[in-house]
């Protein structure tokens, strides 16, 4: 399934972008949970992060869907 | 004394009288110095019976004991004073170099009251200090200011605190600007200046600060040093500042546009305000305040569009009010007003709340072009923002009502736009959807200085649980952390509200001593190394409860309770238009988080009025006794 994934800060450049805000679409299998969606990015586990999908806070273990707009930020806040 | 200037500077404007006393050390051991300090002189110099605008109120500058030292982010200090916008307890904060250059010249704090008689600044030159006539610099913007004064004195090594000209018509929120670019710009501190004669502060210091043990402490530095650079928080704030953070605003669905009817910003109108937007084709380069490894802030160039050719420092996240409140999304227009009001001296927040509230009346009808001298607010219409933004910075026509901030602004419009008046105890709000992120609200509320983020800034960057268990105990670290999660946020807004009083206290910026970016527990040796008074972190802790008491108390005194510390009716009755807690709003949630910090606080729940237990056991005895006999102290 097709999914959009979004990410943020020093999570972008773990795949070599040097932005701040990277946007991308890919496939990911059809049981796929956000976990395995970090895994296939190749973000580390230890890394402290937020997931988001469609706007909703969700954990690791969450079951993605086709469509879905899954964001991943670190915990930055604050201005 | 070290860490220390080890002097306080007292200038009564009424005779002209510079006096100069020995920095007290009991009041240091008990409210450390910088904003804390500030409190205490403001509670006992400015009664309930005095305005703003009297001769009597006081404008008090404090640096503080690691302000001006090795320790990362040293360069901030503060202006304490009762405000114009709000009337109640204030103090606004600087970064830049100008609190160092004080330092530098040998005080800690300079105390100034009564009403000069003929327009002055007053000169810091070392020892030397004295009022000079100001006539001939009356109505120069900040930059013009700035550059005379250096010429004037001879040095352009001179550091200078000023009032625009906006504060000298009559517009409540001016700004005090430092060195062109930085300011302490909430609640009117420039305008108190501008109500006394006074124009400005210009300062240059030689002196260096002693420091008790030099070896020790610059260890103690290099460690919270090593800690800054590499928390997570350093990638982003170093690179972009705050301006990175409203992409994640922008995400979370907290960045609210139109006055705060909706929240997230259109992603096609978005990507021309993205942080990325602005280092591709604005940035110039970093800069960086006294001592600052963050260098959050940045030096700009618009190169095309109707503002090509500006130049300058700092956009920010409160830069993007103007963009997401009002409906402009143009980073070339955004650097250019952050730089027009740097120039006249204009609080950017109360300006633009102040203005989103008059574009919402006007799209509702409440106003119509007979209000406004035949502009129309129509929201993103760059040709009437220009002609309006003018009537504010002449305090002429509509500019005059919308020169009296937000609230008073929303009283004039009357027919309950009060409603839609984005501010807390009558000061604007910054930008960030509350609904979204609910113990934000609770912090806005709270705010002894009106709607303000950052008297608490509820935040923890990173997730490192052991360290969340060393500072909150038992509290499971993923409630702490949760943006969505009610409870246990009562007790976290009340333990940072204690914390950022430290950091105030000390002249530290807060970016770099968020909770994760530093281990909190770190600022006890380096202070005690620093002044060789002993400071534990429980110590630290209890002053900073002491000044956010005394602030609290200034307020009660001025018959505030707990009426007063609420959010506008939008945020309370409305549901938010996305984002994580879409459909809902803090009706329900603030006043269970409200009593969990009363509770945490020591506070009346009832009234939210503190109570002489708390007070006594904080050694403000004659502050309970005082309240007690005006009937602003809790029955219980």
């Amino acid at each position: 399934m097709k999914i959009e994934v979004r990410l943020f800060s020093f999570l972008c450049r773990l795949l070599g972008k040097d932005e701040n805000r990277y946007f991308f679409s890919m496939e990911i299998g059809e049981d796929a949970t956000c976990s395995d969606l970090l895994t296939a990015l190749h973000i580390p586990e230890n890394i402290p992060k937020v997931i988001l999908v469609n706007g909703m806070v969700k954990k690791e273990e969450y079951l993605l869907q086709e469509g879905d707009k899954v964001s991943v930020l670190p915990p930055i806040d604050g201005g | 004394m070290s860490g220390y200037a080890g002097k306080i500077l007292k200038i009564d404007l009424n005779r002209e009288e510079i006096v100069k006393e020995a920095t007290p050390l009991d009041l240091i051991e008990k409210y450390i110095g910088g904003a804390g300090l500030g409190a205490y002189f403001l509670y006992k110099y400015v009664p309930p019976e005095i305005k703003a605008d009297s001769p009597e109120n006081y404008v008090i500058l404090g640096t503080g004991p690691l302000n001006g030292t090795i320790m990362p982010c040293s360069g901030r200090f503060s202006v304490t004073t009762l405000s114009p916008v709000t009337e109640i307890f204030t103090d606004s904060n600087s970064g830049g170099d100008f609190g160092p250059e004080l330092k530098f010249a040998g005080y800690d704090m300079v105390l100034i009251t009564g009403r000069a008689k003929r327009p002055v600044y007053i000169w810091i030159d070392d020892e030397k200090v004295q009022l000079n006539d100001a006539k001939h610099l009356i109505g120069k913007d900040t930059w013009e200011l700035d550059e005379l004064l250096k010429k004037e004195l001879g040095d352009w090594r001179i550091k200078t605190a000023l009032v625009g000209p906006v504060a000298q018509k009559g517009v409540l929120y001016g700004s005090l600007v430092i060195n062109k670019y930085r300011t302490c710009g909430k609640t009117g501190v420039g305008t108190v200046l501008a109500q006394k004669n006074l124009l400005g502060i210009a300062v240059r210091g030689r002196k260096g600060i002693s420091i008790h043990d030099p070896i020790a402490f610059e260890a103690a530095t290099e460690k919270i040093l090593s800690s800054i650079k590499s928390s997570v928080g350093y990638p982003l704030h170093s690179k972009l500042g705050t301006l990175g953070v409203a992409d994640i605003y922008q995400e979370s669905g907290r960045l609210p546009i139109k006055n705060r009817q909706e929240a997230g910003v259109p992603e096609e109108l978005y990507k021309n305000i993205c942080s990325d937007n602005f280092v591709k084709n604005f940035k110039v380069r970093d800069v960086a305040c006294f001592n600052c490894p963050v260098h959050c802030s940045h030096w700009f160039e618009v190169k095309e569009g109707r503002y090509a050719g500006e130049k300058g420092e700092k956009p920010e996240l409160v830069s993007l009010m103007i963009a997401t409140l009002l409906g402009f999304y143009d980073f070339g227009m955004i650097c250019h007003y952050q730089n027009e009001c740097n120039r006249y001296g204009i609080d950017m927040m109360e300006c633009g709340n102040t203005l989103a509230l008059a574009y919402e009346a006007y799209q509702r009808g409440l106003i119509t072009v007979k209000d406004t001298d035949g502009i129309p607010l129509e929201w993103g219409n760059i040709d009437s923002f220009e002609k309006i933004f003018e009537k504010i910075v002449n305090f002429e026509g509509f500019g005059k009502v919308l020169g009296l901030g937000v609230k008073r602004a929303a009283e004039h419009i009357g027919g309950g736009a009060e409603r839609f008046a984005f501010q807390v105890k009558g000061y604007g709000m910054s930008l960030v959807e509350i609904r979204n992120a609910p113990h934000w609200g609770l912090a806005f509320a709270t705010a002894s200085r009106g709607g303000d983020h950052l008297k608490a800034l509820p935040t923890i960057v990173g997730y490192d649980p052991p360290l969340l268990k060393d500072l909150f105990g038992d509290q499971p670290p993923e409630e702490i952390i949760s943006l969505l999660e009610i409870k246990g946020k009562g007790k976290l807004v009340a333990w940072f509200e204690n914390y950022y009083a430290v950091l105030d206290a000390l002249g530290l910026c807060k970016v770099g001593y968020k909770v994760g970016w530093i281990h909190p527990k770190d600022l006890a040796p380096a202070l005690s190394y620093a002044t060789g008074i002993s400071f534990d972190f429980q110590r630290l802790m209890e002053c900073g409860e002491r000044i956010s008491n005394v602030e609290k108390a200034f307020n009660a005194r001025l018959g505030l309770t707990r009426k007063d510390d609420t959010v506008p009716l939008r945020c309370l009755e409305e549901p938010v238009s996305a984002g994580p807690r879409k459909g809902e709003h803090l009706g329900t949630v603030l006043p269970q988080m409200l009593d969990e910090y009363y509770e945490a606080r020591g506070w009346d729940k009832e009234t939210g009025l503190p109570t002489r237990t708390k007070l006594e056991s904080l050694g403000l005895k004659e502050i309970a006794d005082e309240l007690d006999r005006t009937g602003h102290l809790a029955k219980s």
